[in-house]
């Protein structure tokens, strides 16, 4: 199953979703900050991320920046996760380059959705 | 003329003082002068009675023996006399027996006796007098005397009287004057007291009392004023200061109100977030293990969450709203794919009570330019209160467009068979934090805000909702929102505001088209043109309206219901009044020569081609008088440039190579806007402004620079305040270069009266 990398400084919330896509059959691997969703994406080379936005030392969209401007993780699509349920928050996570967004709380159903249409549309790792 | 109630205090006191002395001192004199002319009048008549009793009596002698010498000789001793200009002496028969003349040469006859007395005439006292023995009248006397002297007595009477008169009013002005003080001193001084006070709103200074009559009185009671005043302009002051205190403390409040609700709702939604995800989590692992039980329980759990989700939201929502910090993000968006998107969502809510959702969509909904979220939010609130207050029922959701006025509306409708409202709660509805009534909330829970909110995103928009109901009937909730939402503070404000500012003078086109949003389409094309806009929706109010106004041109469509644009168009040119006025037909029909026939000036077809309708309307009016432009420039392909793109928006272009020819075309030519170079050669830019600046009536005059030099600081400090623009040679496109120019004309004319102020900071 594809491997994912969520990445979410809040405990319960990567403990949750992690379990749920867990008991979904994917595979998680977790970063806690934007620095380690960078390095992450390189060395996991994930299928897909799930990016939390306001996160410590730089946030999501800065993280997404920097994955979709290195060569080797530019094709793995990002997923916008935030709390933030204004309208300029999309924009702002699609402009940093990530491929959809969601917020939070999480509809796990409404997630899984966005997440298999990426997964299927790019060809599996 | 003189009026004596409007002169100063200090001219009337001593003009009535003058006038007093003056009447009394003239009435003294003429009273005294009379009494001495009377007494010194009565003396010389006395005088002249006993003169004659002693020359009638030395004359009884001749008398008695009719001597006419003896009598002679009694009266000579009158020669002593120079007043006595003759006398007589009558005997009993009333025959002159002797006279005296002093004038020998006049041997006047003496008058025939006259009456015993005496007589008063031209200036000569005549005494008759009895000459008698006993009581036996021997004869009669007969003295004329001169009383000159008299009158001139009189005449120096007078003289020395004016003399007097003069002097004493002389007397009495200096003294007035002096002595007006007393009185007026006081009074002014309380007069320039009161002016301070009114001029300074100064309360605390006080008049300075002199005296104690009535005007120190007065001052007492104006300094008690004065006191009350400062009294109360202090305890106004304190609460003013007081008021603004605690409006800022309020404000304050709200703000941190608002900050707070904002914080808790977020740091509440976080672990409401684990609450939620948990419980769903446990609920699907729940029924993966086939623990009913358990499902039915973290459901509820799972529900709750998701209820007081939404409750916090909304309190967000309204906190938000509240602090004014709600702002619209506009996009276009697909009506079905919103529709689709929502009823899929609101599907299980509405099925929860029984319901039955039907969908009605008018098949050309199209797209929607609005804030999608809010949209979406607002249609949830309806459907979701619709499903709450209805039990198996059905909950009617219609979605149309409206293409009737500005741009088109969108209608969404939700109409349920549910409780439906009285008509004291439909006047509650929308208000925040209150539902129909409080036994509501016991029943169906929610905040009571989704409505208040609903209605503000609605409004924000540009639209409404409103409701209709009848209790027990159910209700029907309509939202009508543009189909093209203007951002109030982006583009409608300053839009507007020009278009407000436009001159009507003499500048105002009538737009007559049925369709409104054709009409607010040309009427803002315009507006960027220049021109103001009136508008007539029918044929009957476009022949009114340009009757009334007069425009400086019409804009007439030809399909429009009732009364057909060829049919105004013919009515018009039957006024005498307005057929003048040149009409510009805008058609689909193409049919340039049946419009030619009827009098039309120009024909466009619709769609209409902005460019053609512009180049047509200029052609036909001068939009804005201003429209004079002087270009300086040493650089002829600039300056050719500049010609040619003005030239063939109408502007009317002169051109100078540098600052001194320029000069010298203005002094037969003013321009109604400068374009200036800077760096030329005989005369720069920068003299050219400064010798711009010593002419007053060219002060107003806009100047656009535009240039190729890199401006220093003091370059733009000289410029500064003088010149509208600096424009940046290869900076700037022509397009914008005209734009820039239409908007500093438009300015320029809309603040005329002040344009030299204006433009002098």
């Amino acid at each position: 199953m594809a491997k994912i990398l969520l990445v979410e400084d809040n405990e319960m919330n990567r403990d949750m979703l992690s379990r749920r896509l867990q008991r979904k059959g994917y595979e998680i691997v977790i970063a806690t900050d934007g620095q380690q969703a960078v390095a992450l994406a390189a060395s996991e080379s994930p299928a897909l991320i799930l990016m939390d936005m306001s996160l410590p030392i730089f946030d999501g969209w800065e993280a997404t920046r920097r994955i979709k401007a290195a060569d080797e993780t530019r094709n793995i699509p990002v997923i916008a996760l935030t709390a933030h349920a204004m309208a300029g928050d999309r924009e702002k996570s699609l402009e940093a380059g990530c491929d959809d967004y969601d917020t939070k709380p999480i509809e796990l159903p409404r997630l899984l959705e966005k997440m298999e249409l990426l997964l299927n549309r790019t060809p599996p790792a | 003329m003189f009026n004596f109630r409007s002169t100063s205090l200090k001219t009337k006191l001593t003009l009535l003082t003058m006038f007093t002395s003056g009447v009394v001192l003239l009435m003294s004199i003429v009273l005294f002068g009379i009494n001495d002319l009377r007494g010194i009048r009565r003396t010389g008549e006395r005088d002249l009675q006993s003169l004659a009793d002693v020359i009638g009596a030395s004359a009884i002698s001749s008398l008695d023996f009719d001597d006419a010498e003896a009598a002679g000789k009694a009266l000579a001793p009158l020669e002593h006399k120079p007043s006595i200009l003759a006398a007589a002496i009558y005997a009993q028969d009333d025959t002159v027996l002797g006279r005296y003349s002093r004038d020998a040469q006049a041997k006047l006859a003496p008058p025939p006796r006259g009456a015993d007395g005496v007589h008063y005439e031209n200036r000569r006292l005549l005494i008759f007098k009895p000459i008698q023995r006993g009581t036996t009248r021997l004869g009669t006397i007969f003295v004329e005397a001169d009383m000159s002297q008299l009158h001139e007595l009189m005449r120096s009477y007078v003289q020395i009287g004016v003399v007097i008169l003069l002097g004493a009013m002389l007397v009495a002005f200096v003294l007035a004057t002096g002595l007006q003080r007393v009185i007026s001193g006081p009074i002014l001084a309380l007069a320039e007291t009161t002016r301070v006070v009114s001029e300074r709103k100064k309360y605390s200074i006080r008049a300075v009392k002199q005296g104690d009559d009535e005007i120190g009185s007065l001052i007492d009671r104006f300094n008690e004023m004065l006191g009350a005043m400062e009294k109360h302009e202090k305890t106004m002051g304190e609460v003013n200061e007081q008021l603004r205190h605690s409006q800022q403390q309020a404000l304050a409040a709200t703000e941190a109100k608002s900050q707070f609700l904002a914080n808790m709702s977020h740091e509440l939604r976080t672990p409401l977030n684990a609450i939620i995800g948990y419980s769903e989590m446990l609920e699907e692992e729940a029924q993966d293990a086939g623990n009913e039980q358990f499902v039915a329980d973290l459901e509820k759990i799972h529900g709750a969450g998701k209820h007081l989700l939404a409750l916090i939201n909304d309190i967000l929502d309204i906190s938000k709203i509240e602090a004014g910090k709600m702002e619209l993000y506009l996009e276009t968006f697909d009506l079905k794919t919103m529709l689709d998107d929502i009823v899929a969502t609101t599907r299980l809510l509405v099925q929860k009570k029984s319901n039955t959702l039907v969908v009605q969509m008018s098949p050309d909904l199209g797209a929607m330019r609005g804030d999608l979220t809010k949209v979406r939010q607002a249609l949830f609130n309806l459907l979701s209160n619709a499903s709450k207050f209805t039990e198996r029922g059905t909950i009617t959701l219609t979605a149309a467009r409206e293409s009737g006025s500005d741009g088109g509306w969108i209608v969404l409708k939700v109409t349920d068979t549910g409780i439906g409202m009285t008509r004291e709660q439909l006047g509650r509805m929308f208000q925040a934090f209150s539902q129909a009534d409080s036994s509501t909330v016991r029943k169906y829970g929610g905040t009571g805000l989704g409505l208040a909110i609903t209605r503000h995103f609605c409004r924000m928009m540009g639209g409404d909702v409103t409701v209709a109901s009848e209790a027990g009937a159910g209700s029907t909730f309509t939202l009508r929102l543009p189909a093209e939402v203007r951002d109030p503070a982006r583009e409608f404000d300053t839009d507007q505001l020009a278009a407000d500012l436009l001159p009507k003078e003499g500048n105002t086109v009538l737009v007559v088209d049925d369709d409104p949003s054709a009409r607010d389409l040309l009427k803002r094309f315009l507006n960027k043109e220049g021109f103001h806009v009136e508008c007539a929706a029918n044929g009957p109010d476009a022949i009114n309206a340009a009757k009334n106004i007069r425009p400086k041109a019409i804009t007439l469509d030809v399909m429009m219901p009732g009364m057909d644009g060829w049919a105004v168009l013919t009515k018009l040119k039957e006024e005498p009044l307005v057929a003048d006025i040149p009409v510009i037909m805008l058609t689909i029909v193409d049919d340039k020569h049946f419009g030619h026939a009827l009098g039309a000036t120009e024909y466009l077809t619709k769609p209409v081609d902005r460019d053609r309708l512009s180049v047509v309307i200029h052609k036909l009016i001068d939009p804005s008088s201003p429209r004079k432009v002087l270009v300086v420039d040493d650089d002829p392909a600039v300056r050719e440039m500049l010609v040619r793109t003005l030239d063939r928006q109408h502007w009317e272009v002169s051109t100078a190579e540098d600052g001194r020819a320029a000069l010298d075309l203005m002094a037969t030519h003013t321009p109604d806007l400068i374009l200036l170079d800077l760096m030329m050669p005989r005369m720069d830019g920068f003299e050219f402004v400064s010798e711009l600046r010593k002419h007053k009536e060219w002060r107003s005059i806009p100047i656009v620079v535009i240039t190729a030099k890199t401006l220093t600081k003091e370059d733009r400090l000289s410029l500064q305040g003088h010149v509208q623009k600096v424009l940046q040679k290869g900076d700037f496109s022509l397009e914008a270069l005209l734009a820039e120019l239409r908007e500093i004309v438009r300015e320029c004319v809309s603040r005329t009266p002040v344009a030299d102020t204006n433009v002098e900071i």
